[in-house]
């Protein structure tokens, strides 16, 4: 019997009542006996039946006050959730960043100091630059070894060769020819170019360019799959 | 009903309110006392925060802190490599190891004396039980902040780096086992990889390379003249152990590379020939340089002995210290007469005679009170000025110094650069001697000694740069052998330098086509089929301290062609020939096998073969030539 009468009343009270849990109520009738004498002490008897809406929010917060702290749990959640995701994203940037960087690092010097004889991998996974160098100057030389005037005569020798006499060689006339002139090893010397970085703009990627590039990945998936399924369509 | 719903709801919000305020403001209360607890603590940190900042701690912690954050790394960038003319890597580096004790790391120093003197037993300059002691005091020793990285082996090859580390993998998998106090143990034994100077020729063009030491440094030859640009600088760098502020590789640029002007293939062929000639003729040594006199280009330059660059540890043993590391250019002699070339080019140019001009050889002349005879004490009668020079005949030349006169005959020297350095490319030319008139110690005398090439000291190289006048229409070049030099990426050539023009055209070719004369009517041993050569052989007796040496001589020739367009001129030096005295005997056909196997490896054709292709040339008349 007494649902009907709290329907009632929460209808033609106001929402917030309502959605407080229905057992709130704006009339008088409906208010208890200590609301009723605070209400009487505050607005006067002429205010009983005429509330503000900011009265009306504390004394449904006096009642209900688990009603404060889930709107502050929920405002501090939903702060921390944010910061999270922000912090999520940051992380991971950064940690790009740093296992990135960790790996320049290696392969330009060996920081942690020379190889040690007893490691289980001893020459590890990455070499250093500087380390590159070393073993490409060492294979130079070891072609060289291998090429050696003295072991291509060997070779030649042993395949049926001999030096060739003036008397043996027939000369030929070839327009254009150009005697072969001095090795090249490098370009020669040109205007200086401006000192400029080495590092390509795209190995510098601000978080707006990856954003940017997410969402561009993120269209052009989405677009290859409206295609696909325009093709598939009959 | 509904009176009783009213009461049943008026007392539980009364049972509610009596309850719950006072437990709102008791969890208030707590929450409270909590957050005072954490801001105090906070503020406690933030005190404590502030104290060691401003405490003497506070600078302590920081240079620690910073000494962790960075990495101090140098950077020793390789040594450049020296080219042939063809891009043949003459000098290089290759890989080998330093290895070290890490003493913080060390736990059992006899383990790795044990393994290290095992495993460089054939290392050079290692002695297997010295070795052991060493190794095993090295490592016994504490670390200190000065001290705690010990290089205990140095130019460690892969073959015993291996091994080192095929014993280090046994210790690594079998120390678990061993329940000793000390167990073996290779921990602290640490290596990494350097560059070592190699020369993959071995000892082709030694004399001209050199070498370096054990640091690196180049000590003769080319690694000595070019240390500064084949040197790479080392430099230290700071690197940051944060990898978020890791930093761009700096560039470490190794030392320059050099390429020169000799190709292998000559220069082994020359070595080869120079090796027979000095082994035939019984000289105690011999130079041979090949020279392209348009240019200077130096194709081949060698001398004996020459070593396998290397085993540059066994120099003392086999070059003599005495004298110069590469002799073409550093030792000078008495060249005798194939420097008569160069008075009758004066006398010629001078017009103090013409080819033409006759004179009666009587065997003697005197000069400054000096009796000068010819080589074979013989009188020649009448001779015009190439047959002069064909039977070089040392009263002739006294005669053409005479008639010029001093001062123009001391002219031409100077401006042929006898007595001063040719600027050759290397380190360390002398400048040979010259006496000029005025001089303290010159005499009347020396004009006529000196007109056949007595009484003055030159190089090979010296005397090459002069006779190229001869050979390039009176041009002088500088002798030269870097073709070019790399450095920062570019490549740059170096240019050939003009020497001065002592002499006019028509006279070099005069005289070039003389001497070529002089050699056909002699036919000398120095003819080379199917090209026409200019030259001229010397046999110079060898000044001691109380005079010439009576039977030791000096024996030289210098011939260049085709005679029409010279592009090899060749010089050989025999020092002190047992089987003949002289340089027609024992020099000229060492040239005639020079010119022609160069000729070969330069792709020179014969002269009817190079007339067929270019056209005929023109051919001077000279009195006396073949028709």
């Amino acid at each position: 019997m007494n649902r009907p009468i709290y329907k009632a009343e929460s209808a033609a009270g106001d929402s917030q009542a309502a959605a407080a849990g229905s057992e709130h109520t704006t009339q008088t009738s409906g208010q208890r006996p200590h609301e009723r004498k605070r209400n009487s002490a505050t607005a006067g008897e002429g205010s009983t039946r005429s509330r503000t809406p900011t009265s009306k929010r504390r004394l449904a917060d006096d009642r209900a006050p688990w009603r404060v702290q889930m709107q502050v749990t929920g405002t501090v959640l939903l702060v921390f959730v944010a910061v999270a995701i922000v912090a999520l994203f940051y992380l991971n940037v950064s940690a790009k960043t740093a296992a990135l960087g960790r790996l320049i690092q290696f392969y330009t010097v060996r920081l942690d100091g020379p190889h040690r004889v007893n490691a289980e991998d001893p020459e590890g996974t990455i070499i250093p630059i500087e380390e590159i160098d070393i073993r490409i100057a060492g294979l130079r030389a070891e072609l060289a070894e291998l090429t050696s005037l003295e072991r291509m005569e060997a070779r030649a020798q042993a395949m049926g060769f001999e030096p060739l006499g003036t008397e043996s060689i027939i000369f030929l006339e070839v327009p254009g020819y150009q005697p072969r002139g001095a090795i090249s090893l490098a370009p020669p010397p040109a205007a200086q170019v401006a000192s400029a970085s080495s590092i390509l703009p795209i190995y510098r990627p601000s978080l707006i360019d990856e954003l940017g590039q997410g969402w561009s990945g993120l269209v052009d998936k989405i677009m290859a799959l409206v295609i696909q399924s325009e093709e598939v369509q009959p | 009903m509904r009176r009783a719903a009213y009461e049943h709801t008026r007392s539980f919000a009364s049972r509610i309110n009596s309850f719950q305020l006072p437990n709102i403001e008791r969890e208030f209360l707590r929450y409270g006392l909590v957050a005072v607890l954490f801001i105090g603590v906070a503020f406690a940190i933030l005190i404590q925060i502030v104290h060691i900042q401003l405490s003497d701690d506070g600078e302590i912690f920081r240079q620690n802190i910073q000494n962790l954050e960075t990495v101090y790394h140098t950077f020793y960038p390789g040594r450049g490599d020296i080219y042939d003319k063809n891009g043949h890597l003459l000098a290089g580096s290759r890989q080998v190891y330093e290895v070290a004790v890490d003493l913080y790391y060390v736990r059992n120093a006899q383990t790795i004396a044990i393994v290290l003197s095992n495993a460089m037993r054939d290392h050079v300059g290692y002695d297997r039980a010295e070795y052991y002691f060493e190794v095993l005091e090295k490592a016994s020793r504490q670390p200190t902040n000065e001290t705690n990285y010990l290089v205990v082996a140095d130019y460690v090859t892969d073959d015993e780096l291996a091994m080192i580390k095929e014993i280090a993998a046994g210790y690594l998998y079998g120390s678990e086992s061993n329940t000793s106090e000390t167990p073996p143990s290779l921990s602290g034994l640490v290596y990494r990889p350097r560059l070592q100077r190699i020369y993959p020729e071995k000892d082709l063009a030694s004399n001209l390379l050199g070498f370096t030491d054990w640091d690196g440094n180049g000590l003769y030859g080319l690694e000595l003249s070019y240390n500064g640009h084949l040197a790479g600088q080392p430099f230290t760098r700071v690197f940051s152990v944060d990898p978020l502020a890791a930093d761009e590789m700096p560039e470490v640029e190794k030392g320059g590379d050099v390429i020169l002007t000799i190709t292998r293939e000559i220069q082994a062929a020359v070595e080869d020939i120079l090796d027979r000639a000095v082994n035939n003729s019984g000289a105690t040594a011999g130079t041979i340089v090949v020279m392209n006199p348009q240019n200077g280009e130096i194709l081949a330059m060698t001398s004996s002995r020459r070593m396998d660059l290397n085993r540059y540890y066994d120099f003392p043993e086999i070059i003599n210290s005495s004298l110069p590391y590469n002799m073409p250019f550093g030792q000078t002699y008495e060249p005798g007469s194939v420097f008569k070339v160069l008075t009758m080019a004066a006398a010629l140019d001078s017009g103090t005679v013409t080819p033409e001009t006759t004179y009666i050889d009587t065997g003697y002349i005197e000069i400054g009170g000096i009796p000068i005879y010819n080589w074979n004490y013989g009188a020649w009668g009448e001779q015009n000025m190439t047959g002069c020079l064909q039977h070089s005949l040392n009263v002739c030349m006294v005669t053409l110094a005479q008639k010029m006169t001093p001062t123009i005959f001391y002219n031409y020297m100077r401006n042929f650069g006898i007595g001063r350095t040719s600027g050759m490319d290397l380190y360390g030319e002398p400048s040979g001697r010259l006496k000029l008139p005025g001089d303290k110690d010159w005499f009347e005398s020396d004009l006529g000694t000196n007109s056949f090439g007595q009484g003055v000291a030159v190089t090979p190289i010296q005397m090459l740069a002069a006779i190229s006048a001869l050979a390039n229409d009176g041009q002088m070049v500088q002798p030269h052998v870097v073709q070019a030099y790399v450095k920062g990426g570019r490549q740059y050539t170096t240019q050939n330098t003009p020497l001065g023009s002592p002499i006019k055209a028509e006279t070099a070719r005069t005289l070039s086509e003389m001497l070529a004369i002089s050699l056909e009517e002699e036919a000398s041993d120095a003819l080379v089929e199917g090209y026409r050569v200019s030259g001229k052989t010397g046999t110079a007796q060898i000044p001691t301290p109380t005079g010439y040496h009576p039977s030791l001589t000096n024996a030289s020739f210098v011939g260049w062609g085709p005679t029409d367009d010279p592009q090899i001129m060749v010089y050989i030096w025999l020092q002190e020939p047992t089987s003949s005295p002289w340089g027609s005997v024992v020099a000229a056909p060492v040239f005639a096998e020079v010119f022609q196997r160069v000729a070969v490896l330069t792709n020179l054709p014969p002269d009817s073969v190079r007339i067929q292709l270019n056209g005929p040339t023109v051919k001077l008349d000279i009195p006396g030539a073949a028709p």
